[in-house]
This record gives structure tokens, C-alpha cells and sequence, in this order.
């Protein structure tokens, strides 16, 4: 791994157990680097939220790891015990996760929430200190400081999600992951948020893992981005290759779902729905509604192809020509 | 229905300063919430009226007024030379209803869980009581559920709205509006529950279906770029009232008031610069129960003048086909 790299996921497999037992991630591998946005896209149900529970170690119960290695800040992560994993938390890594909104505790003042978690981590920090903090980070995220004694009622959705936001950076993490934290918006207060993050991640150099189904968002905001499909990453690579050449069939589809606010184009989606994760299709996940499938992408599952030398990543036999770049496929 | 009064012989449905005050109780007394406040515009037939505001803009509200589900509080409604009185008695809403349909966002609410589909489809068509015989009635379930791309029908007519795609379910939504032939369609942002991958579908089947029918949609929506695709007019809302409005091109590419622009700039595009322009504009929608004098934008507009915060401004015309209520145009 090089210097870049903050996050490597390799080969990386999480189970639901059921009945029915259900393998909602397969085999991903993609990493992370210093001070990016990554983006993670793809539609409901293929597995963004299991991943990012898994690079964060906050699967529910009834789910586990099942192959797979995450390197994180130097540390075989998912090795690490869990009190180590706490200690951690918040530190080195922080989620936003999907429903934030909605999980500001009702109770307990935003501030108090923030001073909780300052004070878990840091108990060396005196209180009225905690409190000055709290205050800042809501300034940083343009949330009137006056709000430290707000309740989460109190606040509109997009004010919520700010506060959210600065309570993921309370402790200058080196990642934060974001699980679709705008969707619920208004795509003004989404422009804010956005630029916010931007800015931020500018000035404090964090790397962010922003998952979405929005494609068209991703393609403007992520310097990298990952396209997941029924659980398995199909292509990796970066913003302007994708607006550009994007290779999987998958990403091509979804790009061509968004119509365009500039233009009138006719688009014509993907035909069909995405399968069941139970039951995933044989060979290419993807074949039954690919326009571009040959035969052998209905039984013969495809290996991941290196396209270019700045990792441009796909899965689909249209690149099985394509000779690897480096080992094992990354370089 | 009652013929009152004769209009233009043009547009399909008309509305004239609708509005709609919800008495929400708030303690011991009551708010008064305004959440549309004097729309009007026409719809001509074949064609799509997009419109478009922010969560709470009273988008929802307006087409609920338009299709009777709820009751106005004041404005005139007309569908053809009708005009469609405040109430209407059972026998008048049955005929409404049959050329005044809707179709809602969630496709998972708007059907009966425990019915199947040809069910769910022959209801409406019962209800009318146009086709008598059940073998008049199954060949037009088949028939529409063929139309929006359901087929062969005879494997969804046994089906549960549960053994359907989120897809699927709102295509049997849409052949249930159009099982009865409505003139016109309300679609409450018809695509926005569904997978990103099928939306594109659906609004192709609308747009189809309008062609070969000359059906009339108002399509309700948040994403600005689906009102640019399916629409040939454009009304912009803010705050439970029109502020922009007109062929939806003119609307888009010379947006006029700065509400318009303000939601244009938000729109995430692939080609445009990284990042997203930082909208200038911060603060978000007023009260509709407070709502400000003025123009209800002058709040958050960085063009506000002294005027926005005494008079709400009155639409004026632009060009032949596009106007908007702001006072930086006169
Ligand atoms: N706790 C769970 N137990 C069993 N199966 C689950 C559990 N959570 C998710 N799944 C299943 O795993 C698959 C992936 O779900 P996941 O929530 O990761 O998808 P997602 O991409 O985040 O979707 P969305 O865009 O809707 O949030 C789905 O088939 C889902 O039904
Ligand atoms: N039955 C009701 N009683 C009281 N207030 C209501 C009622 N229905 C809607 N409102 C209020 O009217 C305003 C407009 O709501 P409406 O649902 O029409 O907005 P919308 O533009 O459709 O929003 P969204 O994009 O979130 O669907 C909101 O402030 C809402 O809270
Ligand atoms: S592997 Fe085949 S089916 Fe899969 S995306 Fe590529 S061409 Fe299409
Ligand atoms: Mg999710
Ligand atoms: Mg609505």
C-alpha cells in the first residue's frame, strides 16, 4: 500500500444470515486515498449501506465478514479487537449514516451530544472547553452556535444534518463516511451541504466515503467513484473518466438514467429491475439486462480488468482482452 | 356537472387563483397554514405542465385541490368549457373522477396489499359501469396493462402488489389512471420512490402514452431536470405561490426570478464545474403559517429592494410564453 492510500478493501464479502442467508456484499475491493472524495453509487438494495457498516465495523448482529481484508490507517482492521475498534471510532473514522437525520437522540441537546462524544474520547478536555468546541463546529458547518441548546425537533432537516455532520468532525477524524446524506433533501440545502463538505475536507484535508444513488451528483462532486451492482463492485475510477468513458455497461446505464437540467436528450435507463440478492444471477450479475452481454456473460463470471495505469477498474468480459496492469491488478 | 361559465375553448383544465388554508390547531388556539396561495394557470390539451418548487412549496396540495381530494379554500376550477363547481355531489364526482385522474408517488401506498391486480383494475372500471359484461372488462385490463409494457398481462393479473418490482407496482398505478381514459393526469412525482435505474422508463411511458392518447398531464415534481424532459410547460413555486412560469425552455435557459435561478444553480449536473457553485442564497423556506409581507422570497433573495418587503409582487409578462412575479422586472 502507498503512501496515498488511507483504506484498501481487498476481496471483501459480508453475509446476512437468514433464513434466507443473504451475501449482500461479494468480493469488493477498491481503496481510499488521503484527502478525497470517494464516491460509492449504485441503487437500492445492492449493498452500499452493508459495505460502509463493514469498513466501519458496525454490522448488525446477524451479519458478518465472510472473506475479505480491510487495511486502514496502517492496521489490519478488521483484526483489530473491538475495544481498540471504540477507541478508534470517531478518532480515525466517523459515519454519518443514512437515517442521521432522524438520530440526533430527541432528548439531549444538540450541544450535549457533541460534549458527550468530545468528552468519550478526549476526557482530558474540561467541559467548558467541550462547549466552545461544540459551538465552533456548529459555526463551521453554518449552524448559528446559538442552537448548542436546540433539540433535534427544533431543527429543520438540513440543519439536523449539519449538526450531524459537525459531530463526525468533532474529533478530526482521518475518514469520514457519508451514507446518503442528502437524499432527503432539497437540492438547494443539498448544494449547501455539499459545498460545506468540500470546503471542509479542503481545510482539514479528511478523506470522505460519500455513498448515493445519485449518480449525476457523484459525477460533479467525487474525485474517484465506485459503481456497485447486486453486491459487487463493477468499476472503479476516477470522476472525469467515468463523465467520459465509463466501461461497464452498468455505469454507462446509469449515467444514461439522469436526464440532463441543460438539454433535452431522450435517455433510456436499463431495462428490467435489479435481481434478487438472494438468488443473484449466474455468471456476469448484470446479464440480464445488459444491452451489450455475449454469451459467455450468462454462466462465466468476469474478472476484474485494470484498464489504465491511474486504476481505472472493470468487471465485464467486453475488457477480457485487456492485459493486467501491475500485480494482482492494482499498481 | 354544471356548465357556469364558457372560457376558452382551448385548454383542457384551467385554474384561477386557487387557494388552500389547512386550520392546523396549535395549543389551545389554531394556525392558519397557507400552503397555496392564488395559482392560476391552463393546460392545454397534449400537454405537460411541470411543476416545480422545494419541499413545502404546497406542489402536493395544489393537484389535490385539482383533483377533489380535498376541498378548496377559494379560486375557480374549469376542465374544458366546465367549470367544476366547489362541491360536487357523488354521481358529479364519479364523472370527474373518470376524466380527472391521479397518480401518486408511492406505488407501494396506492394499491390494496391484499387484492390482486386484476382486481385492483376492474374496481375503477365497476365502478364507472361503462363495460357491463366481465369479458368486456377483462379485455380492457389486459389491454391497458399490455399499453404500459405489463405483458403478457396474464401473468400480473394473479399477482399481489407484493410480488411486483417498485417498478412494475407503478405501472400498474398508471394503468389504473388510464383504465377509465381521463382527459387529464396528475402526477404526484410519479418516479421519485422508484429505482434510479427504471425512472427513466416510467417518464417514457408517460410521454408515450400522452402522444397516443392526447392525454394532458400536471406532473409534480422536485427534480427539475425529469420537469425538463416531460414538460412543455414549467410553473415554478415557492411558498404556496407561482413565481415563475412559461414553456419550459425559456423557463430554463432565461430563468428569470431569482428563486428559479437560485434552484437551477442547486441542480447536481456532471458537466458543470466541481464544486457545485455555492449557492449564495442561505436561510430556507418561510412559515406558511407566518408568511412575510412582501414577496415571500425577500428573505433569502440577494436581490431584495425595499419594495420586495412591502408588496408580493404580481407576474408580469416577459415574452409571449413566459412571465414571473418579481419586482426586478417592473
Ligand atoms: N440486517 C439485515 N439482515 C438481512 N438482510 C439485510 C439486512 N440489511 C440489509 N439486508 C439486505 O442486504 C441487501 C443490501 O442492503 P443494503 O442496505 O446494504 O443496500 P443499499 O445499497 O444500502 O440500499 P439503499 O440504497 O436502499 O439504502 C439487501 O438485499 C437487503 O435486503
Ligand atoms: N392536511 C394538511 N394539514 C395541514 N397542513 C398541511 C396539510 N397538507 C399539507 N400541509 C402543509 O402545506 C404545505 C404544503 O405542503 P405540500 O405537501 O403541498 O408541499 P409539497 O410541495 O408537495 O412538498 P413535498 O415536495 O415535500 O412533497 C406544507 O407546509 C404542509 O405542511
Ligand atoms: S459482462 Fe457481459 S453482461 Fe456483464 S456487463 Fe459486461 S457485457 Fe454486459
Ligand atoms: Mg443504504
Ligand atoms: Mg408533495
Amino acid at each position: 500500500m502507498s503512501q496515498q492510500e488511507l483504506l484498501t478493501v481487498e476481496g471483501l464479502s459480508v453475509t446476512y444470515y437468514g433464513p434466507p442467508d443473504v451475501e449482500a456484499v461479494h468480493e469488493a475491493s477498491f481503496d481510499v486515498r488521503r484527502g478525497e472524495i470517494f464516491g460509492l453509487a449504485g441503487e437500492s438494495g445492492c449493498g452500499k449501506t452493508t459495505l460502509i457498516a463493514a469498513l466501519t465495523r458496525l454490522l448488525p448482529d446477524n451479519g458478518a465478514v465472510t472473506a475479505g481484508r480491510i487495511m486502514f490507517a496502517g492496521a489490519d482492521w478488521l483484526k483489530l479487537p473491538p475495544s481498540e475498534v471504540d477507541a478508534w471510532r470517531w478518532r480515525k473514522i466517523s459515519l454519518v449514516s443514512q437515517s442521521a437525520m432522524n438520530s440526533l437522540n430527541p432528548v439531549i441537546s444538540v450541544g450535549e451530544q457533541i460534549v458527550d462524544a468530545i468528552l468519550a474520547h478526549q476526557p482530558q478536555t474540561s467541559k467548558r472547553e467541550a462547549w466552545d468546541r461544540a459551538r465552533a463546529l456548529l459555526r463551521m458547518v453554518e449552524v448559528d452556535p446559538k442552537h448548542v441548546h436546540s433539540y433535534a425537533h427544533e431543527l429543520s432537516g438540513g440543519m439536523r444534518q449539519r449538526a450531524m455532520i459537525a459531530m463526525a468532525l468533532a474529533l478530526e477524524p482521518d475518514l469520514v463516511v457519508m451514507d446518503e446524506p442528502t437524499t432527503a433533501l432539497d437540492v438547494v440545502v443539498q448544494a449547501q451541504i455539499i459545498h460545506q463538505v468540500r470546503t471542509l475536507q479542503e481545510q482539514l484535508g479528511f478523506s470522505v466515503i460519500f455513498v448515493t444513488h445519485d449518480m449525476s451528483l457523484l459525477l460533479s462532486i467525487a474525485d474517484r467513484i465506485a459503481i456497485m451492482y447486486a453486491g459487487e463492485i463493477v468499476e472503479v475510477g476516477s470522476r472525469e473518466r467515468l463523465n467520459r468513458e465509463a466501461a461497464h455497461p452498468y455505469t454507462r446505464g446509469l449515467i444514461e438514467s439522469f436526464p440532463s437540467v441543460f438539454e433535452r436528450k431522450s435517455r433510456v435507463g436499463i431495462p428490467g429491475a435489479p435481481p434478487s440478492m438472494v438468488t443473484p444471477p449466474p455468471g456476469c450479475r448484470f446479464h440480464l439486462r445488459c444491452p451489450a452481454r455475449l454469451t459467455m456473460c450468462d454462466t462465466v463470471v468476469p474478472e476484474e480488468r485494470v484498464l489504465d495505469a491511474a486504476g481505472h477498474r472493470v468487471r465485464c468480459h467486453l475488457y477480457d482482452s485487456v492485459e493486467a496492469i501491475g500485480q494482482n491488478g492494482r499498481n | 356537472m354544471i356548465l357556469e361559465t364558457s372560457v376558452a375553448k382551448h385548454p383542457i383544465l384551467r385554474v384561477e387563483n386557487l387557494q388552500k388554508v389547512f386550520r392546523v390547531k396549535a395549543g389551545r388556539g389554531s394556525r392558519h397554514v397557507h400552503a397555496v396561495n392564488g395559482v392560476t394557470f391552463s393546460l392545454a390539451k397534449g400537454s405537460v405542465l411541470a411543476v416545480v418548487g422545494e419541499s413545502g412549496s404546497g406542489k402536493s396540495t395544489l393537484i389535490r385541490l385539482i383533483a377533489h381530494l380535498i376541498p378548496r379554500t377559494s379560486g375557480r376550477i374549469w376542465l374544458g368549457d366546465e367549470e367544476v363547481p366547489l362541491k360536487l355531489g357523488r354521481a358529479q364526482l364519479v364523472r370527474y373522477r373518470r376524466r380527472v385522474q391521479m397518480i401518486f408517488q408511492d406505488p407501494f401506498g396506492a394499491l390494496n396489499p391484499y387484492y390482486p391486480i386484476s382486481y385492483q383494475l376492474e374496481r375503477p372500471l365497476s365502478n364507472l359501469g361503462q363495460l357491463r359484461t366481465r369479458l368486456e372488462r377483462f379485455r380492457e385490463i389486459v389491454r391497458v396493462l399490455e399499453e404500459v409494457g405489463l405483458s403478457p398481462a396474464q401473468d400480473y393479473l394473479p399477482k399481489r402488489p407484493h410480488e411486483l418490482s417498485g417498478g412494475q407496482r407503478q405501472r400498474v398505478v398508471i394503468a389504473r389512471a388510464l383504465i377509465v381514459s381521463p382527459e387529464v393526469v396528475l402526477a404526484d412525482e410519479p418516479t421519485s420512490m422508484l429505482d434510479v435505474s427504471i425512472r427513466m422508463s416510467i417518464l417514457n411511458l408517460l410521454d408515450r402514452l400522452r402522444q397516443e392518447h392526447q392525454l394532458s398531464y400536471v406532473f409534480v415534481t422536485h427534480d427539475l431536470a425529469s420537469a425538463r424532459y416531460l414538460s412543455d410547460h414549467i410553473m415554478v413555486m415557492y411558498a404556496g405561490q407561482a413565481v415563475e412560469g412559461g414553456l419550459t425552455d425559456a423557463v430554463i435557459d432565461q430563468a428569470a426570478h431569482p428563486y428559479t435561478r437560485l434552484l437551477i444553480s442547486a441542480v447536481p449536473e456532471p458537466s458543470r464545474e466541481i464544486p457545485i457553485a455555492n449557492p449564495e442564497v442561505s436561510g430556507e423556506p418561510p412559515d406558511l403559517s407566518r408568511l412575510p409581507q412582501g414577496c415571500p422570497f425577500h428573505l433569502r433573495c440577494p436581490q431584495a429592494m425595499e419594495r420586495c418587503r412591502q408588496d408580493n409582487p404580481r407576474p408580469v409578462s416577459l415574452d409571449d410564453e413566459h412571465w414571473v412575479a418579481c419586482h426586478l422586472y417592473g
